[in-house]
Parts: C-alpha cells; sequence; structure tokens
C-alpha cells in the first residue's frame, strides 16, 4: 500500500450506521469466529506451537557426560554456527537441485496443463481420464514409483545399455547414484503440484483472446508470451511455489536415487540427526535454518512475482 | 423530506396513513458506513398497483427494493403492509417475493424444484401442482426437469417470475429483471409481465433504469435521485408536467431555459427568456415570482423557416439557426442555436416535407398551456443521460 | 486461426510424452507385479500370478495398507470437517485476527515436510506423547487441513451471494439456506478437496515417518523394504491401488457424462 493511501485510511469516517447495525455486524463476526475456532486452535496447537518447540529445542544443551540423546532445556546457540558452518554446502544443494527440478517441471508440466485445458475444451471424457491419471499415481505410492526408477535407470538396465551402445553414456557411466537421478526423481515426483494450479488458470483462459492477438498480428510466439503466459501466471506461480518449498525440504529421492558424495540433500540430514546421530537440538536448528531460508525465498518470490491469489 | 408533491389530480399522494395502502414506507433511511443510500422516504403503494422505481444508477432504487425484500435492514423508519409492521421481520418471515436482476435460480436444482421452493418451504401440501401450475402460467411445462443453466436468458427470466409468484406474495419485487435480455426479448417479456399482473392482481414494485420499460408497464413512476424520490404519478403526469430538472431530463428530453417573471396575467405568467417573451400557466409553474426555469418538450413544437408565409405559429417563440438535422425515418430531429439561450432540441415527424437545413434561420413555436415551469435552482443539466 | 501447424502437433506431443513419463514407473511397478522375482524383486526372472494371488504374502504388507487406509480415511474426514468450517467463516464472515489465521493456513503450504515432521515429534517428545497411529492422524490432519482450506475457500468465494438471498426471500431460514442452497453446491469441492487429502495422507512418507514411532504405513513398509528389496506384493498393492482409484473415479465420470448427455438429449 502507498503512502497516501495509508494516510486516507487513517483519517476516521464518520459510521453513518446505527448502533444497531454496527451491532448485528459484530454479532456475525462472532459467529465466523466459532466457525473457525476449532480449526485455528488445530492448527495453532500442532502447527505453531511446534515450531515453537523445535525452535526451543534447537537451543538446548548437552550436558557434561549425559546419555545419547539426553539433552537439557538452555541458550546454546552455537549449535547454529556449527550446524550452518558444517552444513551449508548440503543446503545450497537442496536448493539448486530443488530449483533445477521446479524449472524442469514447469517446461513439462505446461504442455501438459494446455493440452488438457485448452485443447481438450469439448472432450470432457478424456479430460477428465487424463486429470485422473495425474491423481492416481498418489496411491501406488511415490516411494514405490521412486524406486522402479532406480530399476529402470539401473546400469544394466535398457536404458543405460542403450545410451551406453550409441555413446551418449560413457562406458563407465551410469544413471542412477547420480545428481541427475535425484533431480529427474524431484521433477516427476512434483509435477502433479505443478500442472494441477497452471491447469487450473489454463482452464479460464479464453481462447477468443488468442485469435484475437492473432488478429492483431502476433505471431504464435508473442501471443503465447503476450497472452497466454501472462494469463496463466496465477497458476505457474502456485505450482511453483508448491513444488519448490517440498522439492527442496525431500529426502526420499536423494535416498533412493542418489549416492554418498554429491547428492545429499538437506533432508537427509535432518532425518539423520534425528534418527541415527540422536543430535535433537543440531536436527532441530537445520530444520529451522531450512525453514527460514525458504521463507525468504518465498517471501521475495512473492515480491517479485506475486499475485493476491494464492499466498 | 417527503416526495415532491404531485399533481393534484393524482390519487397516489404520498403518505396519508389509512387511505386503504398496503404498503406503506415511512421515514425509511438507509446508511452504510461510508454513503446515504436512501433519505427519509416516504412512500405509499396501495394494493394491486404496479409501480415502477425509475431512477440511475445508485440512486437507491435497487436499495429501497431490498428493505422492502427484508434483504436489507434500513437504519431508521417503518415498513408496513396491510398495517402488519414488517420492518424488523427477517426476509424468509415476510410476505414478499422477489425477481432477482440475475434471477439467482438455484443451479443444482430442476426448474420444478426451483418453482415448487417457497411452496415447500412454507408447507405447501399442494407444492409441486402449484409449481407445475405456475410453469404453466409461462409456459414453460415442457422444461420442468432441466437444470437453468440449460435454459435461454428469457426462459431463466420466466422461470424466476414464476418461482416468485406461485407464492402468491401480497408484494412482488422486480429487480431490473429484463435488464439480461436482449431488445426484442426485453418488448415481449414487458408485455407479458404486465399481462400476468392484470391476472394476478398482485402489487408489482419493478426497478429500473429505463425509463421507456417504466412508462409503458407500470401504472404509477416514482422517479428516484441521490436516496430520495423527485416525483411520483402515472406516465403521462410525470412526462407532461416535470416538478423537477432532473425528471424533465430523466424522463424524456427537455428544453429548460432560465428565464424571470416579468408579468401576472390571471391564470398565467408572462415569463421573459433572452428577451422573449412565454406564456405559461401558473397552474402547471413550480413557482410563479421571479426567476424561473422554462421547459417545453421538443415533440411539442413546430418548426419552420423564418417568415415563411402562410405558416401558423403558437403563442410562444424561438429564433435561432438549426445547427444539425438528422433524419431519422419517422421524424427529423433539429438542433437548434438560439442566441442567450443555447442549443434548443425539437423535431418534425415526416410528412413528407423538409422545414429545414442546417445554416438556414428558422422559427420554433409552441402553445403556452405546453409550457412548464420549474424553481430557480434547478441545475439545468440534471438527469441528462448520455446519448 | 491460432494454431499454428507447429502448434497442432506440439502441444499434444510433448502433453502427451508428459503423460507417459508419468506413467512409465507405474506400468514398470504393474509389470514387476508380475515377476517371480523372489525376495528382492530386481531382476526379471519369470512371469507368475502368485503375487496377486496372495497379496498379502510378504509380512506387514497388507498390515501397513490397512493402516494406510484408516489414517487417510479419519484423518480425510477430520480434516475436512474443520477445513470446510473454516473456509465458509474466512470467506463469509469478518472478524478480528482474520490475517493470523490466514497465516496459520498458508505457513504449513510453505513449510518443507521435514520441518513439519520434525517440529511435530518435538512437541510430542515434548509432551510425552507415545508415537503411534493418532500421533499419525494428528499430523496428517494438520497437513491436509491447509489444502481443504484453500480448496474450499475458493468454491466458496466463487458462490453467488444472491442465490441465499433468493432463499431467503422464498422463506429459507438461515439453517435452512444452508443445508439446502450453499452446502449442496460447496459438495463438489469438498469431495475434491477430500479426494485430495486422502491421496496426500496415504501417500505421506516423510511427516510418517517422524511421528509413527513403529506403527507402519504402507508408504513407511516400502521405504524400509526397500533397503533389503521390495517385495512384489508390494507392487501387487501398488498397481491394484492405483487401478481402483482410477476406476472408481473414471466410472464416476462416465455416469455423470451419461448423465448430462441424457438430460441435454431431452430437450
Amino acid at each position: 500500500m502507498s503512502a497516501p493511501a495509508k494516510e486516507a485510511r487513517a483519517v476516521e469516517k464518520v459510521d453513518l450506521r446505527s448502533p444497531e447495525e454496527i451491532r448485528a455486524e459484530k454479532k456475525k463476526g462472532r459467529m465466523g469466529a466459532w466457525l473457525i475456532l476449532p480449526g485455528m486452535l488445530y492448527m495453532a496447537l500442532f502447527f505453531a506451537a511446534p515450531v515453537v518447540v523445535l525452535l526451543s529445542m534447537s537451543l538446548f544443551v548437552k550436558p557434561e557426560g549425559a546419555e545419547l540423546g539426553e539433552f537439557v532445556p538452555g541458550w546454546n546457540f552455537g549449535t547454529y554456527a556449527e550446524v550452518w558452518n558444517r552444513y551449508w554446502p548440503v543446503l545450497l544443494r537442496s536448493f539448486v537441485f530443488a530449483l533445477i527440478a521446479t524449472v524442469a517441471a514447469l517446461i513439462i508440466a505446461f504442455p501438459m496443463a494446455y493440452l488438457v485445458a485448452v485443447r481438450l475444451r469439448g472432450k470432457p471424457l478424456l479430460k477428465g481420464i487424463l486429470l485422473v491419471l495425474l491423481i492416481a499415481p498418489f496411491f501406488s505410492s511415490f516411494i514405490l514409483r521412486t524406486q522402479a526408477w532406480k530399476q529402470i535407470l539401473a546400469d544394466e538396465g535398457w536404458i543405460v545399455q542403450t545410451l551406453k551402445a550409441v555413446a551418449i553414456l560413457p562406458a563407465d557411466g551410469s544413471l542412477t547414484a547420480t545428481p541427475f537421478a535425484v533431480i529427474c526423481g524431484l521433477t516427476y515426483n512434483f509435477l502433479p503440484f505443478m500442472m494441477l494450479p497452471i491447469y487450473a488458470s489454463l482452464e479460464r483462459l479464453d481462447t477468443r483472446l488468442l485469435e484475437a492477438s492473432g488478429d492483431l498480428y502476433a505471431s504464435p510466439a508473442q501471443t503465447f508470451m503476450k497472452v497466454t503466459l501472462p494469463q496463466s501466471m496465477p497458476g505457474v506461480f502456485a505450482g511453483t511455489l508448491l513444488t519448490f518449498i517440498p522439492a527442496a525440504g525431500d529426502y526420499v529421492n536423494a535416498a533412493i536415487l542418489g549416492n554418498n558424495r554429491d547428492t545429499s540433500m538437506i533432508g537427509q540430514v535432518i532425518d539423520s540427526r534425528f534418527f541415527k546421530v540422536i543430535d535433537y537440538p543440531g536436527a532441530a536448528a537445520l530444520s529451522f535454518i531450512l525453514m527460514v531460508c525458504i521463507l525468504i525465498l518465498v517471501l521475495i518470490y512473492i515480491r517479485r512475482f506475486g499475485t493476491k491469489d494464492l499466498f | 423530506m417527503s416526495t415532491t408533491a404531485t399533481h393534484e389530480s393524482s390519487e397516489f399522494s404520498p403518505v396519508s396513513a389509512g387511505s386503504g395502502a398496503d404498503l406503506v414506507l415511512s421515514g425509511i433511511s438507509k446508511h452504510f458506513a461510508d454513503f446515504t443510500a436512501v433519505q427519509e422516504m416516504d412512500l405509499s403503494i396501495p394494493s394491486g398497483t404496479f409501480i415502477a422505481l425509475l431512477g440511475p444508477s445508485g440512486c437507491g432504487k435497487t436499495t429501497t427494493l431490498r428493505m422492502i425484500a427484508g434483504l436489507e435492514a434500513p437504519t431508521s423508519g417503518t415498513i408496513t403492509i396491510g398495517g402488519e409492521d414488517m420492518t424488523r421481520l427477517p426476509s424468509h418471515k415476510r410476505p414478499v417475493n422477489t425477481v432477482f436482476q440475475s434471477y439467482a435460480l438455484f443451479p443444482h436444482m430442476s426448474i420444478l424444484d426451483n418453482v415448487a421452493f417457497g411452496l415447500k418451504q412454507k408447507r405447501d401440501k399442494d407444492a409441486i401442482a402449484k409449481a407445475k401450475a405456475g410453469l404453466e402460467m409461462v409456459e414453460l411445462s415442457h422444461l420442468a426437469s432441466r437444470k437453468p443453466a440449460q435454459l435461454s436468458g428469457g426462459q431463466q427470466q420466466r422461470v424466476a417470475l414464476a418461482r416468485a409468484l406461485v407464492n402468491r406474495p401480497r408484494v412482488l419485487l422486480l429487480d431490473e429483471p429484463l435488464g439480461a435480455l436482449d431488445m426484442k426479448l426485453r418488448r415481449q417479456m414487458q408485455v407479458e409481465l404486465k399481462k400476468i399482473q392484470m391476472e394476478v392482481g398482485l402489487t408489482f414494485i419493478h426497478v429500473t433504469h429505463d425509463q421507456e420499460e417504466a412508462m409503458t408497464m407500470a401504472d404509477v413512476v416514482a422517479v428516484m435521485n441521490q436516496g430520495r424520490i423527485e416525483q411520483m404519478g402515472s406516465p403521462r403526469e410525470l412526462y407532461e408536467l416535470p416538478r423537477t430538472a432532473f425528471v424533465a431530463n430523466f424522463l424524456g428530453k427537455s428544453n429548460l431555459m432560465e428565464g424571470a417573471v416579468v408579468a401576472d396575467a390571471g391564470p398565467a405568467i408572462v415569463v421573459d427568456v433572452a428577451g422573449q417573451r412565454f406564456e405559461l400557466l401558473k397552474e402547471r409553474a413550480v413557482a410563479t415570482e421571479g426567476k424561473i426555469v422554462v421547459g417545453v418538450r421538443p415533440e411539442k413544437m413546430r418548426i419552420a423557416e423564418l417568415d415563411k408565409p402562410g405558416f401558423e405559429h403558437a403563442g410562444n417563440q424561438l429564433v435561432g439557426t438549426v445547427t444539425d438535422a438528422s433524419f431519422t425515418g419517422v421524424s427529423t430531429e433539429y438542433l437548434v442555436d438560439v442566441p442567450g439561450v443555447g442549443t434548443v432540441g425539437t423535431f418534425t415527424q415526416n410528412l413528407g416535407q423538409d422545414p429545414a437545413r442546417p445554416g438556414d434561420k428558422v422559427r420554433m413555436s409552441w402553445e403556452p398551456e405546453y409550457t412548464f415551469g420549474l424553481g430557480a435552482d434547478e441545475d439545468l443539466e440534471a438527469g441528462v443521460q448520455a446519448s | 486461426m491460432y494454431n499454428t501447424k507447429l502448434g497442432k502437433w506440439f502441444i499434444p506431443v510433448v502433453g502427451g510424452l508428459a503423460f507417459v513419463y508419468l506413467l512409465v514407473p507405474i506400468v514398470y511397478i504393474f509389470v514387476f507385479s508380475f515377476n517371480d522375482g523372489g525376495k528382492s524383486n530386481l531382476q526379471w526372472r519369470s512371469f507368475t500370478l502368485d503375487n496377486w494371488k496372495n497379496p498379502c504374502g510378504a509380512p506387514g504388507a497388507c498390515e501397513s495398507l490397512v493402516n494406510s487406509l484408516s489414517v487417510g480415511a479419519v484423518a480425510t474426514i477430520i480434516a475436512t470437517v474443520l477445513g470446510t468450517a473454516v473456509a465458509i467463516g474466512l470467506v463469509r464472515y469478518k472478524f478480528r485476527f482474520r490475517s493470523t489465521a490466514d497465516l496459520l493456513i498458508i505457513l504449513p503450504l510453505a513449510t518443507p515436510e521435514v520441518v513439519l515432521g520434525a517440529s511435530l515429534l518435538a512437541q510430542f517428545l515434548n509432551l510425552g506423547w507415545d508415537l503411534g497411529y493418532w500421533t499419525v492422524i494428528i499430523a496428517h490432519v494438520m497437513f491436509c487441513m491447509s489444502f481443504v482450506i484453500v480448496t474450499v475457500r475458493a468454491r466458496v468465494a466463487g458462490l453467488d451471494d444472491r442465490l441465499e438471498e433468493a432463499a431467503a426471500d422464498l422463506y429459507a431460514s438461515p439453517m435452512q439456506r444452508f443445508w439446502k442452497i450453499t452446502f449442496p453446491m460447496l459438495i463438489p469441492g469438498i469431495v475434491a478437496a477430500a479426494l485430495l487429502s486422502f491421496a496426500m495422507s496415504f501417500d505421506d512418507f516423510i511427516i510418517t515417518n517422524f511421528n509413527s514411532g513403529t506403527f507402519s504405513t504402507f508408504p513407511k513398509f516400502v521405504y524400509v523394504a526397500a533397503a533389503r528389496g521390495i517385495p512384489a506384493q508390494a507392487n501387487v498393492i501398488g498397481s491394484a491401488m492405483f487401478i481402483i482409484a482410477l476406476l472408481v473415479v473414471i466410472i464416476g465420470q462416465v455416469i455423470s457424462y451419461r448423465r448430462k448427455k441424457a438430460l441435454a438429449a431431452r430437450g
């Protein structure tokens, strides 16, 4: 909001309504509060409070001679410095992987969404089937699917053999256990989250606009850049966020499709700090750093490209 | 403030309690947080009347309607129907039904279920039979099992009408119900609506911004402006004798000229407008002394080339130069520049003659009894609609 | 026409290929569900129907599936009821702390699962609650509710207020208005939100892994089994669930499509 607008709002206008009307309005507001109260209480208890607990846990101190997993409340900010110095390259890698996967998913999802939303207008049955195909894989478990990719791309699989035969891949090369495999897995897994919001905004696209643009001398490429893309921006915006955020924190793809050297992601580290190393403060601090970094990136993104539609 | 005084002969006087009036609004105001929609309105509508609330958008006509329907609570004032106070009664307990501008048909229900909705709510045992009869009345029985989305705009409009009418409300409210229809369908529906109203004999309150629609359908027209009723009466009364510049301009067109009363001639007064003397009946003037505004409807004027021999002119006359003539088939419209007065509009019926062309000097005249007089403080441009 | 020759085949081909990409692993899972692959099911050996005849043959597979279905159903019901109420409250009523409410809905969507899982675990450890069925449900309700609210809210915002006014005008009391007009019109949105919720709950691994203790869900079963080789029965269950989901929705669509067509034909 610009400064003058704020000032204008600051000048209280005289409310012309009768006290009764104002009371009725307030009563209505109270009823709305009752509707949202249970849900909001739930979110406060199981989202907001846990984040605070996590924050305090990240400051816990390991007492002298403590057993494994024993910590006492404290103010140990040193944990943050420690995990940051140790894991910032992993954090950076997580964001780079997530970014590449998001761009790749956008490139793949857009034609899908356009095909279903625009080209298949008037063919509700085919359209419906394709949309179901997008959601149904959830029920076959993404771990199973990721595992399937691992086996499809395995060294002894026909894809790698074929690539080696035509010398695209060197004789000792492989596809699994590489950053490439992890990024492919991320792209694959979050594709529906990219596609659905784009589909939703393209579905409202008025194809007469495209004809009008063509009529006004725009080439198909110009029409795409100047009409189609801007119209689908809310969807692209939501889709990129819904892909990037979970991808940055994901560890299943890195665990299944990666190696121990150059593919580990921050989620893996948090998981192993929690369950293998039993370093609760370290894991909590890393979680918190991840959350803050993502929020900062998301806020910058919203400032730059945001619409009010979703976030 | 009360409704502007109507013509003496009007049987529809503003609130006079107990005059057999069915719907009575007294002192109704509606303030929203930052503006006033309706101000101190008094309105009395006898049972069985077809009244049109006519005015530009934002004049408060829809808010008035919504207050009668109970969808909006008045800030002050009372609403009674047949003597019963309805002011604080919620919408679903009022004997009033509305035909909404957007029709507001329930998209998830069939046409028959839509029409039967109100009857079922009232636990009417014959709900379905009455709904079917209602559909028959609007000639849509064959579409009873369809969904609203499968109907054309005109058909939806008729369903909305049937849905409201089958409840036999004491008052039927119509919120610009024809606004979304094309011209031809509109005319057809206007005739049908009028016919149905005469058949069922209910009180109809029709909100519209279309003056032609208001005049062709309603027994009484109330012209609204800025939250007030400017004038109320039969369409002919309003047209022939507007009492404010807003009514003169909003309802048809008028030539309004500022002048001053210079003489009293018994039943009439003489007004000087830029050196021209006009006669005006006292009973047709809001003010009879000092500065006033003189008006005349364009079609009441005759026009001829200046000093055309043998042309019979009426008593009030103006001389000017034609600046524009547009031929519309049935008539020719002229804009004439009159020194000291401004542009005056007039038209002549197409009788095969061609009295003047742009650039010609002409004389225009009209009978003194067609002249009307308004108060001096009127804004001459009030209510002028962009064409 | 806006379709050029290039555009005519480009979009269907690329879009079609993307769908193929999406379905390749499903086909692989399906094919290998017929593999007589022994314990690890990594190499194709020979065709068998044994896995399909005995889907519960692998220890823990069916229990985990039942757990997943149960968690999915319970979490979906709770999240849908609470979330729908919130969505309606947020759109229809004005009140203070609105932006706080907005934040509580949006932030979980902008938080990676690993953080949601870790913070809930920290909370449960702090409260001293035993991890298991109910902690998983609590976690699932939390992340599903945000999706329900966002989905249903869009639907509520798209509702025409005038329909409720029309119902009020036709003698419907506020409660009747809600149940006869508003709610029926929200049903498609609520069903979509519930389906999405169920799918997300059923397929969730990360948050579940943090908050389940020894309680197993199907994704967790597969993840744990992956270390020693996933039994072919997991492929059978994965394929069967995929096919069931597909059939349920497609049959639903065909029925509604037929009904619409029949309706259109009647007039």
